[in-house]
């Protein structure tokens, strides 16, 4: 069974109140959720209490989940909202990503290998936000562009040319760190 | 192993993350959670659940009656008690009971949540509702950020308390009335039983009677919808506001249709102390709440129709005593939505906060210059195409702004804000939030 498949049938269990479809379902999100959260709420030394209240929500509310394809979307607008709702109560006034991201044409994105994990991991700390967000969605979930559009609840022309400028932005950055 | 899996484990490990799973810790705490909410969906726990026929003797009144019937009973002849085994009930006694009560304590119980709704209700001598408290828990409003609530209707003027927003709405309006009224109309046990009554006469539901000898036990009138009709609306209502829901996770209108109601009603008084209702699936009637009465006609409090121990800085809507928003004239609803925000915005940049609260829900304005005056509002360099906003029931208009903090200039974006119609005065709107 694939993973698409195997996920759906979890999804589906976990609405019928399986202990042991919600137990797996943890197991394969955790790492990759803590992983986001980390990248999007850099800083914060209570990733854990945002983990634990995003899956607590999603406990809560994994019956009102129509359609479980669209499971890994629903769950990462949680985790999002979590983490930005935790943003609002600090200080509403957050400034917008300094968007210079334009249309883009071209073909010449950067490609990287998991070879390069290790400074990819440390370049991709150093970059704006809006970029870490972006690119730890296209690397952890692989997710298509349409998917992040509906993560992060924008156009995804926006997608496509944040994810180029990002991938710039990172080749850049892991290049002046390794000289 | 493709580069992308191999990328994305590689990426977990930098991190210090096991890409295998979660760690025994945090399978720990979520064990916990899991075992808390799967044992709450089951059934809301015993300590918030009281036994339906402890809380029902708990009433005075039901227990004089009680007492007063067992003694009549006592001193006649065994014969009675058989002859009683025949029903001789009916609802009508139920409903002629009703018209009695002045005082009622009600709490509405759904199994997937362990806190439940709670009402305290004194009605006039013609039966409408006089005073009004409603304790509302999150779960009733999925559609809302609001969190719990409390709701006081008292001298025809409506207190609503948002703990969570430290906020406290006024508002005296005659459809205000109205709809806190409608929050209680389904519980209420009057028109409950008056409208089953109905549905049993026009054939759509059908009614069993199941009368114990033993008077100190209730009468089980088991009501089964013939239709598949709801018996009970509130249910419905509320499955009807989490489809309303933007972010397409609704849940099935079925799930929340109740099928069959069972209505334990106290031999002595004719009065209803619990309902429990059903809806149907698969062929079985699964339980998806339970309704407790408490209290019949013990005066309420008067302090329970009062909001108390609000903190020092709450921030007080008054929508009583002043108009808010603006006027939608011959606008558009659209229209006006943008213009709300545009005359907010320009409020902002001219530090007007007492304009700026007035269309922001009425809000005073020193917690209008409190929440925004640390910035300085330079322009408005867009505000959007409005979007139907189902959390709020009007409209998102998506704004840019440049704004100057700490020394800096920068583009700021609200959430929001959210425009709708002002609650009792539908020829304006106002900001409700979002920002």
């Amino acid at each position: 069974m694939d993973f698409e498949n195997r996920l759906e049938e979890l999804v589906h269990r976990c609405r019928q109140g399986q202990r042991s479809a919600f137990e797996e379902l943890f197991e394969i999100y955790q790492p990759r959720l803590k992983y986001y959260v980390r990248r999007i709420d850099s800083g914060n030394a209570g990733v854990d209490d945002i983990l634990q209240d995003i899956w607590l929500t999603v406990l809560k509310e994994i019956q009102k989940l129509k359609d479980a394809k669209v499971f890994a979307v629903w769950l990462y607008r949680i985790a999002r909202n979590k983490v930005y709702d935790g943003f609002r109560r600090k200080d509403r006034f957050v400034s917008l990503p300094e968007d210079n991201d334009f249309p883009v044409s071209g073909n010449d994105e950067p490609t990287f290998d998991a070879d390069d994990a290790e400074k990819l991991h440390k370049a991709l700390n150093e970059l704006k936000p809006h970029h870490r967000e972006v690119l730890t969605l296209c690397f952890i979930e692989q997710m298509p562009y349409q998917s992040i559009a509906d993560v992060i609840g924008c156009n995804v022309g926006t997608v496509r040319s944040r994810i180029f400028y990002a991938k710039q932005s990172l080749r850049a950055e892991m290049e002046r760190q390794n000289g | 192993m493709d580069n992308n899996k191999k990328l994305f484990e590689e990426l977990l490990k930098a991190d210090g993350i096991s890409p295998a799973g979660a760690s025994e810790s945090e399978r720990i705490a979520f064990a916990k959670i899991l075992d808390q909410q799967l044992k709450t969906k089951q059934s809301p726990p015993a300590a918030t659940r009281p036994n339906v026929w402890r809380v029902f003797m708990k009433s005075k009144i039901t227990k004089f009656a009680v007492a007063a019937v067992l003694l009549i009973t006592t001193a006649m002849s065994i014969t009675i008690f058989n002859q009683s085994a025949t029903p001789v009930y009916a609802l009508e006694q139920t409903i002629q009971a009703n018209h009695t009560v002045r005082y009622i304590h009600v709490k509405a119980f759904k199994t997937s949540h362990e806190e439940p709704q709670e009402f305290w209700c004194e009605f006039d001598e013609y039966g409408y509702v006089k005073n009004l408290r409603a304790e509302m828990p999150e779960w009733t409003d999925p559609c809302s950020d609001d969190g719990t609530k409390s709701i006081i209707w008292k001298d025809d003027k409506a207190q609503i308390w948002l703990p969570k927003k430290n906020i406290l709405v006024s508002i005296k309006n005659k459809s205000m009335a109205t709809q806190i009224c409608l929050l209680f109309q389904e519980l209420d046990p009057k028109l409950a039983i008056e409208r089953l009554n109905e549905k049993s006469l026009n054939g759509k539901a059908k009614i069993d009677i199941s009368e114990p000898s033993n008077v100190s036990e209730p009468i089980v009138v088991t009501v089964t919808s013939l239709q598949d009709e709801a018996l009970n609306e509130a249910y419905v209502k509320e499955s009807a506001a989490i489809r309303k829901e933007e972010d397409g996770t609704a849940t099935s209108h079925a799930n929340s249709l109740c099928h069959r109601m069972i209505l334990y009603v106290e031999q002595a008084t004719n009065l209803v102390a619990s309902i429990e209702l059903y809806r149907l699936k698969d062929g079985d009637y699964q339980e998806i709440g339970t309704i407790e009465y408490f209290d019949y006609n013990q005066p309420i409090d008067a302090h329970i129709f009062t909001i108390k121990n609000i903190p020092a800085d709450v921030i007080v809507i008054d929508q009583a005593s002043q108009e808010v928003g603006l006027l939608q004239g011959r606008l558009s609803d659209k229209e006006i939505a943008v213009e709300v925000v545009r005359q907010f915005l320009e409020a902002l940049i001219a530090k007007d906060y007492v304009k700026a609260g007035r269309l922001y829900s009425g809000l005073p304005a020193e917690k209008v210059e409190q929440n925004f005056g640390q910035v300085k509002f330079l322009r408005i360099i867009s505000i959007g195409e409005p979007a139907p906003s189902a959390l709020t029931g009007g409209y998102k208009v998506p704004c840019i702004l440049e704004i100057e903090k700490d020394g800096k200039v920068t583009q700021w974006s609200p959430y929001g804000p959210f425009v709708r119609q002002v609650h009792g005065q539908k020829e304006r709107w106002n900001i409700c939030g979002g920002i």
